[in-house]
């Protein structure tokens, strides 16, 4: 594993924590220091991810990704101090392939790091080939016929209830499920006060799945309705 | 026993009270009248009293001037014309009388001789027969005797043959008195004297002798008689004082007695002063000779006359011949009558009155009591409704007033007069128990108006502010409905209404008062109002209130005027009153752009320059406020940025420690606390950001349709790890059908999860946790109670930022959870409250119950 991960903040102390932390986990790690740095290193080495800041000086991370998306393929999560939606939407619909929070939990940006990387270098990029017996939303695959889901590629250990659940989700991408209806399509018995168990189960997938289940990005509640499977 | 003593003592006062005021008021006036009347002497006998009256000495005035009259053979008139010009004209009369008689009779004879001649002719040329002529002239003869009655006495004629009988009756009946009043005496003819004698003579409460030269003229003094006409030695010896019982005559008047011609007056054998200060006026009380400016010329210095009054007078009845009765004597019958009945009546009256005031005395040493009483009769009096009492005033003040019509329409100014002169002479009909009654149905009156204002004002001193008035209110309600230009111009309107319904009433009742002021003085005065007001009309009462009157209207006009023109003028203020409450309006509702012009020479226009000023300083104020909130936000922003980056490195480098391997035990204990702390840090800064945004309103919100149960339901399930792992227990109420709300799902998420972390991190050990929802009068209530493990301060706001139950713990919340919910909350158009009751801590959510707004929506399409 040599992948090669680029590091871009105008912090060098978080620069430096980043890729301390990434090397630890067997990456390679580059360096750079504000927009026009990253974009030199980028045209000077091979890499894999770039983890870039949106605030910096010279060149700022935005203007940073796009100028790199004009030539290049690769993930880029930014990393921000801003944590509005707004901000996360830009930062997304701009051409980042995820998005961090400062102050970020440091495992889970190497969980987030190897989520990209893995969907980058296994499945050949961002759109990976869709077969017909298998569902596809973002780093998440559910196949049919093995009733197993995949995250990053890797199989994911779910129970016989939990698949359930995944499968009546991932096959209604999108749609907000109370948890009545997943009770009764799953349990197969008349539900009464379901939420309970509908939650254990969610929470326990949850885990299993997201990269922060305190801030889950697949299976989402909505709050006084029921829950749903984000359409990515 | 002792509050039935109590009561009595209540009810025992305030009739004492009541009836005391009653009585006195009643009274008061009859006696304050009698009073008048009988003057001071109320304790002597009633002679004494109809004695004190001016129509007594009057009387003897007019008869001692007759007597001079006749004694002088008419020649001390001009002596009384000098000192009484015109006014009595008695004397003056007699020549006035005389010249109109010889006018009248000169233009008749011219007449007859005109008419004669022209019958003459017609005798002459035969169309009139000779008899037919005896006839006319006989005709002619009786006619002139019948013209003028005094020919009659001169002719020696019986006035009964030529008068009807009811001149007649009123001739005769009061020969004696009417002979006083009568003109026609021509005193210088013997017979006329003699006539006038005979009259007077019958009547012996006046007795008289009238002495000339030392003979003895006239006299009616029984035991005199044998000397009338004579002038021997044993008449000389007549002393007057003695002739007659000083008891049965104990007043006696002599004039000239010592030669001076002086009056001289003994009553009850004490001299009188008669002359006072030697001065003769209008008003002295003895019109008699003597005085500096009114004595009598040479012709009556050798006449003596001497005149005694009857203690008791008594009617003299003759009769006259001819079937009828002759009374003598009548005018002092009829005072000393008068006298009697008022000494009886002021007794009557006075007792009354003097138990009215004992009343009275013993209602104020009650005074407590009759207090008590008269706040129950407030409190009566305030439970009938205003309109009602009002009726009931005008009613019956217009009833008292009608009633008062009785005395002229003019109550006070009778009430007045009486005061003031006593009540008019009514000599001829001795009506003085009638006037007595007529005084005591005025005090009633008096009482009745008393009454009736005393109710008035103490209803209004004690129920001024509790006034039941449902009529008025309506009015007010209805009139509160308007604009309030509308309004003010409505009260302008009905005060102008008002002052033209008075003015108009004011000039009728002048008109009528005018139409009606001859009969009305003529009322006033007795009878005598034509003469008198022709006289001394300028000086007259009724005339200056005339005066008054329509000064009084003209002054009404003119304000009325003047109240139209200001009407007019505040019809314009009115109108820009009206632009400023709008405006005012315009301001609280946030409108802070449109500014009141108003034209530069109006009442208001300062006042709207400055609430145009305040609109502008408002508008700078607000602006700078939200200015100043963006800055905050601005700052938290930066301010949780500059902290974020350098937290993120923090936590990165603690992440990298953590992963050291060959540290020591103690060092990874202290790695794991900063890992800890850096964490609830990165969690503070989070909550700092939203509250702050939530509080400034920018806060993104998106508000949808959600199931309040079902959002409980999942956040519960949600934290259900944490709540298993405390020894809270919750216990939940909530329905299992939707309760549905309008709110963003998440922010509402954010709020239950404060504060069901709130109840687990501060609840007392072992306690129970009672979350509630609830729909309840339009709002979807969600009600979350526990008991706190530590004392709860009283007057703490739990809601405010960083503020904790307890200020000592530092572990758990970032102070901030409650500011959370509450800013949350109310971002979503819901109501958040919290409430302490000893360590029972209760915070309730309230949203609009949507399904309620529907339904509503509903029905009313």
């Amino acid at each position: 594993m040599n992948e090669c991960v680029l590091v871009v903040d105008d912090d060098r102390e978080i620069v430096r924590a980043i890729a301390l932390l990434l090397e630890k986990e067997g990456y390679r790690a580059l360096k750079a220091y504000d927009g026009m740095e990253a974009l030199r290193v980028l045209a000077e080495n091979e890499v894999q991810l770039i983890i870039m800041d949106v605030m910096m000086p010279k060149l700022d991370g935005l203007s940073a990704m796009m100028k790199i998306r004009e030539r290049k393929n690769l993930p880029i999560i930014v990393l921000s101090a801003k944590t509005e939606d707004t901000d996360k939407i830009l930062g997304l619909s701009m051409g980042a392939d995820d998005y961090v929070a400062k102050p970020f939990n440091p495992q889970e940006l190497a969980a987030r790091v190897k989520s990209q990387l893995r969907r980058y270098t296994l499945l050949g990029g961002i759109h990976a080939q869709n077969e017909e017996d298998e569902i596809v939303n973002g780093r998440l695959c559910y196949r049919l016929k093995e009733r197993t889901l995949y995250a990053d590629g890797e199989p994911v250990r779910l129970t016989a209830t939990e698949t359930k659940i995944m499968e009546l989700l991932m096959r209604n991408r999108g749609r907000i499920f109370p948890a009545e209806e997943i009770y009764e399509r799953v349990w197969e018995e008349p539900s009464f006060s379901p939420e309970n168990t509908v939650m254990v189960h969610i929470r326990h997938m949850r885990e299993k799945i997201e990269l922060n289940p305190k801030e889950p990005e697949y299976i989402k509640v909505v709050w006084g309705i029921g829950y749903k499977m984000e359409k990515m | 026993m002792d509050t039935k003593w109590k009561k009595c003592k209540k009810i025992g006062s305030f009739t004492a009270f009541v009836l005391g005021w009653t009585l006195i008021l009643v009274n008061l006036i009859p006696v304050i009248a009698v009073y008048k009347r009988i003057g001071g002497s109320l304790l002597d006998g009633p002679a004494c009293q109809y004695q004190e009256s001016s129509e007594f000495k009057g009387a003897v005035s007019d008869r001692l001037m007759r007597l001079l009259a006749v004694a002088t053979e008419g020649k001390s008139g001009q002596a009384y014309d000098a000192a009484l010009p015109e006014y009595y004209g008695y004397i003056d009369a007699q020549e006035t009388y005389d010249k109109i008689l010889n006018d009248t009779a000169l233009a008749q004879e011219n007449m007859t001789q005109d008419v004669l001649e022209s019958v003459e002719e017609a005798v002459a040329e035969g169309a009139v027969t000779e008899a037919e002529y005896a006839d006319y002239q006989a005709y002619m003869e009786e006619q002139r005797l019948h013209d003028n009655e005094v020919t009659m006495a001169e002719l020696g004629l019986d006035p009964d043959d030529y008068y009807d009988d009811d001149s007649a009756d009123y001739y005769y009946e009061y020969a004696d008195d009417y002979a006083d009043y009568y003109y026609g005496y021509d005193f210088s003819d013997k017979k006329s004297r003699d006539a006038y004698m005979a009259d007077i003579a019958p009547n012996k409460n006046i007795l008289y002798a009238v002495v000339k030269q030392g003979k003895l003229l006239y006299t009616n003094i029984e035991s005199l008689a044998p000397f009338a006409g004579k002038d021997n030695e044993e008449w000389k010896q007549v002393d007057f004082q003695t002739v007659l019982d000083p008891l049965a005559y104990n007043f006696t008047l002599r004039y000239n007695k010592d030669g001076d011609g002086m009056v001289q007056i003994v009553q009850d054998g004490a001299q009188q002063d008669v002359y006072g200060d030697g001065v003769y006026r209008d008003y002295s009380p003895w019109r008699v000779p003597g005085y500096t400016n009114f004595t009598l010329g040479e012709s009556a210095m050798d006449v003596e006359v001497f005149l005694a009054a009857a203690s008791a007078p008594k009617l003299y009845m003759v009769g006259n011949g001819s079937g009828g009765v002759n009374s003598y004597g009548q005018r002092f019958y009829s005072l000393y009558l008068e006298a009697i009945e008022l000494r009886s009546a002021f007794v009557r009256k006075g007792v009354l009155l003097l138990a009215g005031v004992i009343l009275l005395l013993l209602a104020f040493l009650f005074g407590k009591d009759r207090r008590l009483a008269v706040e129950q009769l407030a409190g009566l009096l305030g439970k009938i409704c205003l309109e009602l009492k009002l009726l009931l005033f005008l009613v019956l003040v217009t009833l008292l007033i009608c009633a008062g019509g009785a005395f002229g329409g003019n109550l006070l100014g009778q009430f007045l007069w009486w005061i003031r002169n006593g009540f008019a002479y009514y000599i001829w009909s001795g009506d003085t128990l009638y006037e007595i009654e007529n005084f005591t149905t005025a005090g009633k009156y008096l009482a009745a108006f008393f009454w009736l204002f005393y109710l008035t004002v103490l209803d209004f001193r004690k129920n001024r502010t509790k006034q039941k008035k449902p009529l008025l209110d309506l009015l007010k309600e209805k009139d509160f409905k308007y604009p309030i230009q509308k309004r003010l111009v409505k009260r302008d309107r009905r005060t102008l209404l008002a002052e033209l319904v008075v003015t108009v009433l004011l000039a009728v009742s002048i008109c009528a008062f005018y139409l009606a002021a001859g009969e009305y003085m003529n009322y006033l005065m007795g009878g005598y109002a034509y003469e008198f007001v022709e006289e001394y009309g300028g000086r007259s009462i009724t005339n200056v209130f005339l005066i008054l009157a329509e000064m009084t209207f003209c002054a009404l006009f003119v304000f009325t005027l003047i109240t139209f023109y200001s009407l007019k003028k505040n019809y314009r203020l009115a109108v820009d009153i009206g632009a400023l409450t709008d405006q005012i309006l315009a301001v609280r509702e946030g409108n802070m752009t449109k500014e009141l012009i108003l034209p530069e020479d109006t009442d208001l226009k300062e006042a709207a320059d400055n609430l145009n000023g305040i609109q502008k300083g408002m508008e700078t104020a607000l602006a700078e406020r939200m200015k100043s909130e963006r800055m905050k936000v601005d700052l938290v922003t930066n301010v949780s940025h500059d902290i974020k980056t350098p937290l993120t490195s923090i936590i990165s480098y603690v992440e990298l420690l953590r992963q050291e391997e060959d540290l020591p035990q103690y060092v990874k204990e202290y790695i794991q606390i900063l890992g800890e702390k850096s964490e609830r840090l990165r969690g503070i800064v989070q909550d700092v950001f939203e509250v702050s945004k939530a509080t400034s309103g920018q806060l993104p919100i998106q508000m949808e349709m959600l199931d309040m149960g079902k959002l409980l339901r999942q956040t519960l399930a949600d934290m259900n790890g944490q709540i298993e792992e405390s020894t809270i227990t919750m216990k939940t109420t909530i329905p299992q059908e939707p309760v549905s709300v309008q709110a963003d799902g998440q922010r509402l998420y954010r709020v239950f999860q404060n504060l069901i972390q709130n109840t687990l991190r501060y609840s007392l050990e072992g306690s129970r946790v009672y979350l509630t929802l609830i729909r309840q009068a339009g709002e979807v209530v969600v009600r979350i109670k526990n008991i706190s493990g530590m004392e709860l301060a009283d007057d703490k706001d739990f809601t405010e930022r960083f503020v904790r139950g307890d200020e000592s713990r530092t572990d758990g919340g970032s102070g901030l959870g409650l500011s959370i919910a509450k800013s949350f909350t109310e971002a979503c158009g819901g109501k958040f409250q919290v409430e302490t009751d000893a360590d029972l801590f209760t915070v309730t959510v309230r949203f609009p119950d949507v399904d309620d707004v529907l339904s509503e929506e509903k029905q009313e399409s």
